[in-house]
């Protein structure tokens, strides 16, 4: 009788992770937006930066940019302020809110990670643009920039909106 | 009081008892892997909001790791390399769970991130770790006790076993 051999369990538990590396990487990259290996994202437990400044944008460029279609808005407030009214054109993506997940995944099929965004909330210290900045920079995007205080100067430069 | 406290003991170290757990087990892990598959941009985003990965390993962590929790969960159900596939998912619960102290020590109110990426739902708390404890008795028991009685490594030859 063959001398019984057997593979030991350390070495298939490495087999089996390094298969699902594999699968992981590999169904990854066929995604039609893979997500960058190495994301953007500012903070960690053992790198922990302060926040990585996020670029502002002023509203004069923001108007150009909506006026040339260069750059995609992105309104990070609520689900109920966007249906007030939200700069025209512009994605809803609460920070705070459940289907975030699915509303980011939408966002990554509609919008290439080249693309320029720019993010905004209302009012002057409003934490959820660059909360969502950040997460959009850790995703891949390249091009994040904040309109700070972003509603407010929207609607006194009298710029088109919607409604929903 | 000793005879029960006795046949728990004996009912945890059966060999046939650690069927249930293997199906139960990868069950769990391979419900778990779905919603991270699906989104691996908001399991980046949780993963993020835990604020303990280093960020450069956020996304590789996010593409990977429910990979692992799918295989594994599916070699524990089928019974190939049950033992191994035990031990790693015995690893992660560890590791799940070492996550969660810190962040209810750090007082942080984060979503969970375990079954589904909502960041609303599931926020985490002390069930969480009693709930990671327990999937963790059970994978403990498969990688010390596990008969192969139903599995699929039995129809293989013994070298290979």
């Amino acid at each position: 009788m063959a001398a019984k051999k057997r593979v030991p369990i350390f070495y298939q538990a490495i087999l089996i992770l390094l298969f699902s590396l594999g699968m992981g990487l590999m169904t990854n990259a066929l995604r039609s937006t893979p997500l960058p290996l190495m994301g953007d994202w500012s903070q960690g437990f053992f790198s922990a930066k302060a926040e990585r400044a996020i670029p502002m944008v002023p509203i004069e460029e923001a108007i150009v940019k909506f006026l040339s279609h260069e750059a995609f808005f992105l309104d990070a407030r609520s689900s109920t302020d966007y249906q007030l009214g939200h700069i025209e054109g512009a994605l809803n993506l609460p920070v705070h809110d459940g289907d975030f997940g699915e509303r980011l995944q939408e966002l990554s099929l509609k919008v290439g990670y080249d693309e320029e965004l720019i993010v905004y909330c209302d009012g002057i210290g409003c934490n959820s643009s660059p909360e969502l900045a950040s997460i959009l920079k850790g995703m891949g995007y390249r091009e994040v920039k904040i309109l700070a205080n972003g509603w407010t100067e929207w609607i006194m430069a009298e710029m088109p909106f919607e409604v929903d | 009081m000793k005879v029960l406290i006795r046949s728990i003991c004996s009912l945890y170290a059966n060999p046939y008892t650690s069927v249930v757990f293997r199906w139960a087990v990868g069950l769990i892990f391979v419900y778990a892997s779905m919603d991270k598959l699906l989104h691996p941009s908001a399991f980046a985003v949780a993963l993020y909001n835990y604020k303990i990965l280093p960020g450069s390993l956020i996304n590789l962590v996010a593409i990977t790791l429910p990979w692992v929790e799918l295989v594994g969960g599916i070699l524990l159900i089928i019974g190939l390399s049950p033992r191994a596939a035990a031990l790693i998912l015995s690893i992660l619960l560890l590791i799940f769970f070492s996550a969660l102290s810190i962040s209810l020590y750090r007082d942080i109110d984060i979503s969970c991130g375990c079954f589904s990426v909502s960041t609303t739902t599931d926020k985490i708390g002390i069930s969480y770790m009693v709930r990671d404890l327990l999937v963790l008795a059970m994978s403990l028991q498969i990688l010390f006790f596990d008969g192969k009685f139903l599995s699929i490594e039995r129809l293989l030859p013994t070298r290979y076993q």
